[in-house]
C-alpha cells in the first residue's frame, strides 16, 4: 500500500472513529426540544437578596394525582437522568459500602433534598468559595419517579443573594 | 569601458529601479495621496462583486452560533445532562485549545494551493453540523467530540477569511471590505446571543432546541456561500507587481517560469518571525491579549455585581458595546483607506492611539459613580477598539506576499491567545486584591503598553514594504532572465544582513559564485565570513537580503533542505560526531541518500580510495583521529553528498602543512569533477595560491571582489591578515 493511500485509510479511520464516538453519545429519542413549564417557582424571586433560611416554593402545573417527588439541588448540578440519589454519593467509597447510605442527613450536607411538598426551607446556605459580598446562589428542582430516579431531562431554577457570613 | 559609462549605467539600473518601486507601491494602494473611490466607482473598474464580502461575513456571524449559544446555556447544560460546571468548564477549555491551535493546520492546508474559499464553505458546512448534533447529545464524551470538532473547524475564519478578502479585493477597496466583514463579525456577537434569547425565550425552545434550530440556519446561511471561489494568490499584490516588470521590460507574461522553491509551513513561520512589522504586530497582540479575556470576564462579573445586571442584561450590554464597535468600524472604513494610501505608516499609529484612548475610556468606565456614564464611557472605549484588527490586518498583511498571510494570521491567533491566558492568571490576583473594579481599570496597563507596541510597528511598515516589492521585482527579473536562456550565476547573495540577537554582524553583503567555479572567502578573526556561510547553508537566517542558487530564492529556506539541493558546508573546526567511529561518521553524511543504501556504500568505499588514512582507522572513533585526519574525515562529506557547492570553513586551522597540503589537494580535485567550492580562509597565501577569485571581508562588510592576483596588490586590506598568513605559507602550496 503506498504511503499516500495509507494515509488516507488513516485519515477515513480517524474520522470514523470520531463520528462513531460522536453518534454514540447522541440519542433521539426521550429529548426534549421545547421548554417544559409544568414547575414554576414562586418564591423567592430571581436574584432577590434574601437572609437563612430561605423559604423555596413552587407549583406543579397540572397536578397530578399521585403525590410527586421534588429533588432540590443547591448550588451544584442535578443527577443525570434516569439516575437515583445514590450518585450524589458516586466516588465517596465510605458511604458506598454503608448500607442505607446516602440518608438524609448525607444529602442535606450535600445541599441536596428531596420534598413531595412544594416547598421546601433552607436552614442555611453553604458559603461559595469567592470573596464577594453578596453571593448568588442557586437552586435547581428535578422531578423523581417512584423508584428514585431522575424523570426527564427537565429541570427548573432560581437564583437568589445572600450575604456572605463574614459581611452579614 | 570608462568609469564614466560604468557610473552612467549603475545611475540608469538604480533609476529604473526606483520607478518600477514606485510603480510597484502605487499597484499596492500606496500612492501618496489620500483620495480614495466610492465603492460604485470601484465596482465598475475592477468588476468588484460584493458576493464574497457577504459570503465570509456569514460564514463569520454563523461561526458565532455554536459558541455563543454554548456560552448562554452553559447552566441548562448542565442541569440537563447532569454535568457538573466544573466538567464543562473543562470541555470548554478543549474547545478553547482546539480553537488556539486550528488556525496553523488551516494556513497549513491552503498554503500549497489556492483552496481557501472551499477550506472556508467546508469548515463552514462541519461547525454547522456540529452545531446541530450538540442539541442530540447525551453524554461527555459526545460534547467533548462536538464541542473540539466545532473548534477545530472555526481555524479557517482565523487564518483564512481576511486573507482571502485581502487577495479577492483591490488595495483600493480594502480597508472597506475588512471593515465591512468586521462589522459583520460585531453583528454576528450581537446576533448570536439575541437569536439565543429569541429561540429560548419566546420561542420556547430547550437548549436542544435552540442547538438545532441555529444549527440548522448555520446550514442554511453556509450553503448560502457555496458560490465561494478563491481568486488565486497574489491577484491584486504579486501579479500586480510582476506585470510592472513585464511591462516595463516589454517582455511577454507568458515566457515567465512559474517553478519555485516554495517555503515550508515552519519555514514560512519562522520567515514572518523575522520581519520588523510583525515582529510588533506580534509582540502588539501578546500584550493585547493579556486584556482580551480578563476584559470579558471582568466585565460580566463587573456588570453583575457593581450595577446588579442579570443575564438578559448583561448580554443586552455586550450587544451595545459590539454596536458601537460596528459604528467605529463604519467610521473608519473610508479614512482607513486614505490613511493607507497616503502613508501605511499612519494606519498602526492611528489605531494604536486608538486602542490607548479606548482603554483609557473603559478604565475610567470602570470607576464611574453612575450607570449612564459608565455606558457611555465603556460605548465610546469599545467604539475605539472597533478598528484595530483592520488596521492591523491592512498594515501587517500588505507587506507579506499572500501566500504567507494564513500564517500571520493563524500565529497572530496563538499571541493573542497566549497573551489571554497570562492575563487571565494576572488578573485573577489582581481581583482577589482590589476588587472588580480595580482590575477593570488595571486593564489600561497592559492596553496602553500594546498601543505603543503596535504604534511603533509603523515605522516598519514602509521598509518592509519595499522590501517585498524587491523581493517581488528580483524573482520576476530572475525568472525573466531564465526564460530568456540569460546567464545566472550558481549561487548570488544580495544585501544580506545578519544579526545575532541585536548585535548585526553582516552588513549589505554582495555574494557570488559560479558553477564549477572556486573562491576564496577572505578576511580577519571575526570579519563574518563563517556566518556568511551560515547564510548560505541555513544555519543561520538574514534579517535582510537574499540567497539564490540556481535562480531559485532559498534565503529562508530549511538547511536540510539546501543539502538536498547541492550545497554542503564543512565546518570550522572538529566537523565530526567524536564518539561516532569514522564509518558511522560517513553514514550520518549521507542520510540525505539514506533510501539508496547501495549508493551509500560505494561512496563511502570511493571515499577510503581517496584517504586511504581513513580507510586505516575506518572503526576509530572520530574523537580519538588526529586533526588533519579530522578534517579529513569532515570533507569526505563532499565525497559522499557529490554537492554543487561545497562551502568549507577554515580547512588549515591549526594543521600541519604537510596536511594542509594533502587536503587542498583533494579540494581541487573536488573542484575539478565539477563541485564549486567556497573556501573560507584567513591564511591568505593558502587560499590566493589556489583560487582565481576572491573576495575579502572586513568588519561584517565586503570591502573586495575580483582576481586574487588583484587582492595580493591591496596592502590596505591585507595587511591586517598578512602576518597570518605569512604564517601558514610556509605550506608552499602551489596551483
Amino acid at each position: 500500500m503506498s504511503v499516500r493511500r495509507r494515509r488516507s485509510a488513516g485519515r477515513a479511520a480517524a474520522t470514523a472513529t470520531v463520528a462513531a464516538v460522536a453518534l454514540a453519545g447522541c440519542g433521539a429519542s426521550n429529548l426534549a426540544f421545547r421548554t417544559d413549564r409544568r414547575v414554576h417557582i414562586s418564591s423567592p424571586a430571581s436574584r432577590a437578596l434574601v437572609d437563612a433560611p430561605v423559604t423555596l416554593r413552587w407549583n406543579l402545573l397540572p397536578r397530578p394525582e399521585a403525590p410527586t417527588t421534588f429533588a432540590v439541588f443547591v448550588d451544584r448540578a442535578p443527577v443525570k437522568p434516569g439516575q437515583t440519589l445514590r450518585a450524589v454519593a458516586a466516588g465517596d467509597s465510605s458511604c458506598q459500602h454503608a448500607p442505607g447510605c446516602p440518608d438524609a442527613q448525607y444529602l442535606a450536607d450535600r445541599q441536596v433534598y428531596t420534598t413531595t411538598d412544594t416547598s421546601l426551607t433552607l436552614q442555611t446556605v453553604g458559603s461559595l468559595n469567592s470573596y464577594q459580598t453578596t453571593q448568588l446562589h442557586e437552586a435547581t428542582i428535578v422531578l423523581l419517579d417512584a423508584s428514585g430516579r431522575r424523570v426527564g431531562e427537565a429541570a427548573w431554577y432560581v437564583d437568589f443573594r445572600m450575604r456572605h457570613r463574614r459581611f452579614r | 569601458m570608462t568609469a564614466t559609462t560604468d557610473q552612467m549605467l549603475v545611475d540608469d539600473i538604480v533609476q529604473t529601479r526606483e520607478e518600477l518601486r514606485a510603480a510597484a507601491r502605487a499597484s499596492l494602494g500606496v500612492t501618496g495621496d489620500a483620495s480614495t473611490a466610492d465603492v460604485g466607482e470601484l465596482r465598475s473598474r475592477y468588476g468588484m462583486a460584493f458576493y464574497p464580502l457577504v459570503a465570509l461575513a456569514l460564514l463569520a456571524v454563523v461561526d458565532q452560533f455554536q459558541t455563543y449559544a454554548f456560552t448562554v446555556l452553559t447552566p441548562d447544560i448542565s442541569r440537563a445532562l447532569g454535568l457538573s460546571l466544573g466538567v464543562i468548564a473543562g470541555v470548554i477549555a478543549l474547545k478553547t485549545l482546539a480553537i488556539l491551535v486550528a488556525p496553523l493546520p488551516m494556513a497549513w492546508l491552503s498554503q500549497a494551493r489556492s483552496r481557501r474559499a472551499l477550506l472556508c464553505v467546508a469548515t463552514g458546512l462541519a461547525w454547522s453540523v456540529m452545531t446541530l448534533f450538540t442539541g442530540f447529545v447525551t453524554s461527555l464524551i459526545a460534547l467533548i467530540v462536538v464541542l473540539v470538532v466545532d473548534g477545530l473547524t472555526t481555524g479557517s475564519v482565523v487564518a483564512l477569511h481576511q486573507p482571502l478578502l485581502m487577495d479577492t479585493y483591490p488595495p483600493e477597496a480594502r480597508v472597506r471590505a475588512l471593515s465591512f466583514y468586521r462589522s459583520a463579525w460585531y453583528l454576528g456577537n450581537v446576533g448570536s446571543p439575541l437569536l439565543v434569547a429569541l429561540l429560548a425565550g419566546i420561542a420556547g425552545f430547550t437548549w436542544r432546541g435552540v442547538f438545532l434550530a441555529m444549527g440548522l440556519l448555520s446550514i442554511g446561511m453556509t450553503l448560502c456561500c457555496l458560490g465561494l471561489r478563491d481568486p488565486g494568490f497574489g491577484r491584486w499584490d504579486t501579479d500586480q507587481v510582476r506585470a510592472k516588470v513585464h511591462e516595463a521590460s516589454g517582455d511577454d507574461d507568458a515566457t515567465v517560469l512559474t517553478e519555485d522553491v516554495e517555503l515550508g509551513f515552519w519555514e514560512i513561520c519562522r520567515r514572518l518571525l523575522l520581519i520588523p512589522t510583525w515582529r510588533r504586530v506580534f509582540a502588539g497582540y501578546a500584550v493585547f491579549g493579556l486584556l482580551t479575556v480578563p476584559l470579558q470576564t471582568f466585565l460580566s462579573f463587573f456588570l453583575e455585581q457593581r450595577w446588579n445586571l442579570g443575564p438578559a442584561s448583561r448580554g443586552l450590554f455586550f450587544a451595545y458595546i459590539s454596536g458601537a464597535a460596528v459604528l467605529g468600524l463604519l467610521l473608519y472604513g473610508r479614512r482607513g483607506e486614505a490613511q493607507f494610501r497616503s502613508s501605511p505608516a499612519r494606519v498602526p499609529r492611528s489605531v494604536g492611539l486608538f486602542l490607548g484612548f479606548g482603554v483609557a475610556l473603559i478604565a475610567a468606565g470602570g470607576l464611574s459613580p453612575s450607570f449612564g456614564l459608565m455606558a457611555g464611557l465603556m460605548g465610546l472605549g469599545f467604539l475605539m477598539f472597533g478598528p484595530l484588527n483592520v488596521g492591523l490586518a491592512i498594515s501587517g498583511l500588505s507587506v507579506i506576499p499572500s501566500r504567507m498571510r494564513p500564517h500571520a494570521e493563524a500565529l497572530g491567533g496563538i499571541f493573542i491567545a497566549i497573551g489571554g491566558v497570562v492575563g487571565a492568571l494576572f488578573f485573577s490576583g489582581i481581583s482577589r486584591r482590589y476588587g472588580i473594579a480595580g482590575s477593570m481599570v488595571s486593564v489600561a496597563v497592559p492596553g496602553i503598553a500594546a498601543a505603543w507596541i503596535i504604534a511603533s510597528a509603523g515605522k516598519y511598515i514602509g521598509p518592509d514594504l519595499d522590501r517585498m516589492i524587491d523581493e517581488i521585482l528580483e524573482d520576476t527579473e530572475i525568472k525573466r532572465i531564465r526564460a530568456s536562456g540569460g546567464h545566472l550565476p550558481m549561487l548570488a547573495c544580495r544585501g544580506v544582513d545578519f544579526s545575532y540577537g541585536q548585535l548585526q554582524v553582516l552588513f549589505d553583503v554582495d555574494f557570488t559564485v559560479d558553477d564549477g567555479e572556486m573562491v576564496a572567502l577572505l578576511g580577519v578573526n571575526g570579519a563574518g565570513k563563517s556566518t556568511l556561510l551560515k547564510v548560505i547553508s541555513g544555519i543561520g537566517l538574514p534579517s535582510a537580503g537574499s540567497v539564490r542558487f540556481r535562480g531559485e530564492d532559498i534565503t529562508y529556506l530549511d538547511a536540510e533542505r539546501r543539502l538536498k539541493l547541492g550545497i554542503t558546508q564543512v565546518p570550522g573546526g572538529r566537523a565530526v560526531f567524536g564518539p561516532m567511529t569514522v564509518t558511522e561518521n560517513l553514514r550520518s553524511f549521507g542520510y540525505t541518500m539514506r533510501r539508496d543504501r547501495r549508493a551509500l556504500e560505494r561512496a563511502i568505499d570511493h571515499t577510503f580510495e581517496a584517504f586511504p588514512r581513513l580507510a586505516q582507522r575506518r572503526n576509530s572513533l572520530a574523537s580519538t583521529l588526529s586533526g588533519g585526519e579530522q578534517q579529513m574525515l569532515g570533507l569526505a562529506k563532499a565525497l559522499i553528498l557529490r554537492p554543487r557547492l561545497l562551502l568549507i570553513d577554515e580547512l588549515s586551522l591549526g594543521l600541519a602543512p604537510v596536511i594542509v597540503g594533502q587536503l587542498l589537494d583533494m579540494v581541487r580535485t573536488i573542484n575539478e569533477r565539477g563541485t564549486a567550492v567556497v573556501l573560507v580562509e584567513q591564511s591568505v597565501n593558502i587560499a590566493l595560491n589556489l583560487v582565481e577569485h576572491a573576495y575579502f571581508m572586513e568588519k561584517g562588510e565586503m570591502r573586495f571582489d575580483g582576481r586574487s592576483s588583484e587582492l595580493l596588490g591591496r596592502d590596505d586590506l591585507l595587511r591586517a591578515v598578512f602576518l597570518h598568513g605569512s604564517v601558514a605559507a610556509g605550506a608552499g602550496v602551489g596551483p
